[in-house]
């Protein structure tokens, strides 16, 4: 709150984000009734929702840790008593927690404002996926986010692999459109990457559209990906210390 | 006037020498620049798969909108955003004091001080693109269309300067503000869309979003031979309007600058 006006611009952004797909799906529905698979109501409830899906799972303060090691600064944090990872993870679920506060409540004012459709789900037991679903997602996004960060270690320039990686991400995490719409040889290739657990898959669960077979899998998969995750991670974490020099300091 | 052109000249060959030193940064941002030019072009080609139309717009003219956003994007980051994104950080710092103190005007050379030669070949790409999909639609230019093309995409360029100049200005009063451009390049890329998408909502959104789609939405039109003269008249007031009231609240703004103990 120290930095209000910051606050508020970034808070717009994400409403001129969502605003602008949302419209843009609107135009793509405005001369037919279903589309890929999807009516119109379905594909804005999937556009609202990822947006708050993206506050929750792709927030991130982690890469602040490429910019501390660059900078040497990372030295500050490894001389104190405490766990350099369990603080950003700390940190971690701090942002999350506000910056989902925050989207659900533009969530609602759009949702009020555009008279949208929006489909509200009511079993249970779905629910408890979608939030199982969600924790993968964000569990993924922070061991991929670290590992982008740890490439400090090794190289200055960290800013092209993160955005070459934003590139991707928005590509095949299902953010402008559901991957389901993608050609058959482009599904497969990004059902195989771990980016559509941080949007596509936790919404798809949300809206009943697996079947049981296909959660299994999916959930499988998730779990093997973040534990490959993990482990790059603690790996890169682990060797990039030995070379540490705090250049900079 | 003489002066300000040797002045970019010079920028023009410190820019190069400092990308001929930094060549794997320079590699790196050309790559991540043309991905992001691929990836509009990928993402308006699978939107518009199964329709045949949106808001009247074909399949193909909604490629060569997107080949047009890549030119002018490509023109505008070329020229202006990489000066924008450095704007909070001269303000905070306190590195404005030396170019108040240039006798020189100072938007024009936080403007142009910095060029980046990395969205070339984003600009050339949108370029060859919109050629290729001209021709699919079987569209034919004379010398008097890619005149008309060019003076309104530096119109539109003006228009997208001026509105970009009045928000940083902001940063004069709030310094640390240094997310102001990140807010400008997602409120740019509504501008990727055409106007009419914009048309059926609420006043409020016509009034934010629509002067911005003009600026790729004209110069787009003019190839087509489908331009209405009101779109041309708005896009030149507006560009007008929105600079004069840009350099207006600058020199209003200036008045506040209280620099940083440089």
């Amino acid at each position: 709150m120290t930095y209000r006006l910051s606050f508020i611009l970034w808070r717009v952004r994400m409403v001129i984000q969502l605003l602008v797909t949302y419209f843009l799906w609107m135009a793509i529905f405005s001369e037919k009734k279903e589309l890929f698979g999807y009516s119109q109501s379905m594909i804005l409830t999937y556009i609202l929702l990822s947006s708050s899906m993206r506050t929750l799972t792709m927030s991130t303060r982690t890469q602040d840790i490429g910019i501390l090691i660059n900078s040497g600064d990372l030295s500050n944090w490894l001389i104190r008593p405490i766990s350099f990872i369990k603080n950003c993870i700390s940190r971690e679920i701090a942002d999350k927690s506000l910056n989902f506060i925050f989207s659900l409540l533009e969530l609602i004012l759009l949702f009020i404002l555009l008279q949208a459709p929006f489909f509200v789900q009511s079993n249970f037991l779905v629910l408890l996926l979608t939030t199982f679903a969600i924790s993968l997602g964000v569990l993924l996004f922070f061991y991929f986010s670290t590992i982008l960060s740890y490439l400090a270690f090794w190289t200055q320039d960290i800013w092209a692999p993160r955005f070459l990686s934003f590139i991707f991400i928005e590509f095949f995490a299902g953010i402008l459109f559901p991957i389901d719409i993608l050609p058959k040889p482009l599904l497969l290739l990004s059902q195989s990457l771990p980016f559509h657990y941080f949007i596509y898959f936790p919404l798809k669960v949300y809206l009943g559209q697996l079947s049981a077979p296909m959660l299994l899998q999916g959930f499988t998969i998730g779990i093997i990906w973040v534990y490959g995750l993990w482990f790059i991670s603690n790996t890169l974490w682990t060797k990039g210390l030995r070379i540490y020099t705090a250049q900079g300091r | 006037m003489k002066k300000y052109l040797r002045v970019y000249l010079r920028l023009i060959q410190l820019n190069f020498s400092a990308l001929v030193v930094y060549r794997g940064n320079f590699a790196s941002d050309i790559f991540a620049s043309l991905f992001w030019g691929i990836f509009s072009v990928i993402s308006m080609f699978l939107l518009t798969l199964r329709v045949t139309t949106v808001y009247t717009w074909s399949k193909e003219e909604l490629m060569v909108l997107t080949g047009v956003y890549s030119i002018v994007i490509g023109i505008f980051h070329i020229i202006f955003s990489g000066n924008f994104r450095r704007f909070s950080r001269v303000v905070h710092l306190g590195q404005l004091d030396g170019i108040l103190l240039k006798p020189i005007d100072s938007q024009f050379l936080l403007s142009f001080h910095i060029i980046n030669y990395a969205t070339i070949p984003r600009f050339l790409g949108g370029i060859l693109f919109v050629i290729y999909f001209l021709r699919r639609i079987g569209i034919s230019l004379n010398l008097f269309d890619v005149a008309m093309f060019s003076i309104f995409t530096c119109i539109g360029i003006l228009l997208l300067y001026s509105v970009w100049y009045l928000l940083v200005t902001i940063t004069i009063w709030q310094s640390h503000l240094s997310n102001i451009t990140d807010f400008l390049f997602d409120f740019t890329s509504s501008a990727k869309y055409p106007k009419e998408m914009y048309l059926d909502i609420k006043q409020i959104v016509i009034f934010v979003f629509v002067p911005l789609t003009l600026v790729v939405t004209t110069p787009t039109k003019i190839f087509l031979h489908k331009v209405s003269i009101s779109d041309m008249i708005w896009t030149s007031i507006l560009a007008a309007v929105f600079f004069i009231a840009s350099r207006k609240f600058w020199k209003f703004a200036l008045k506040f600058y209280t620099s940083a103990s440089s």
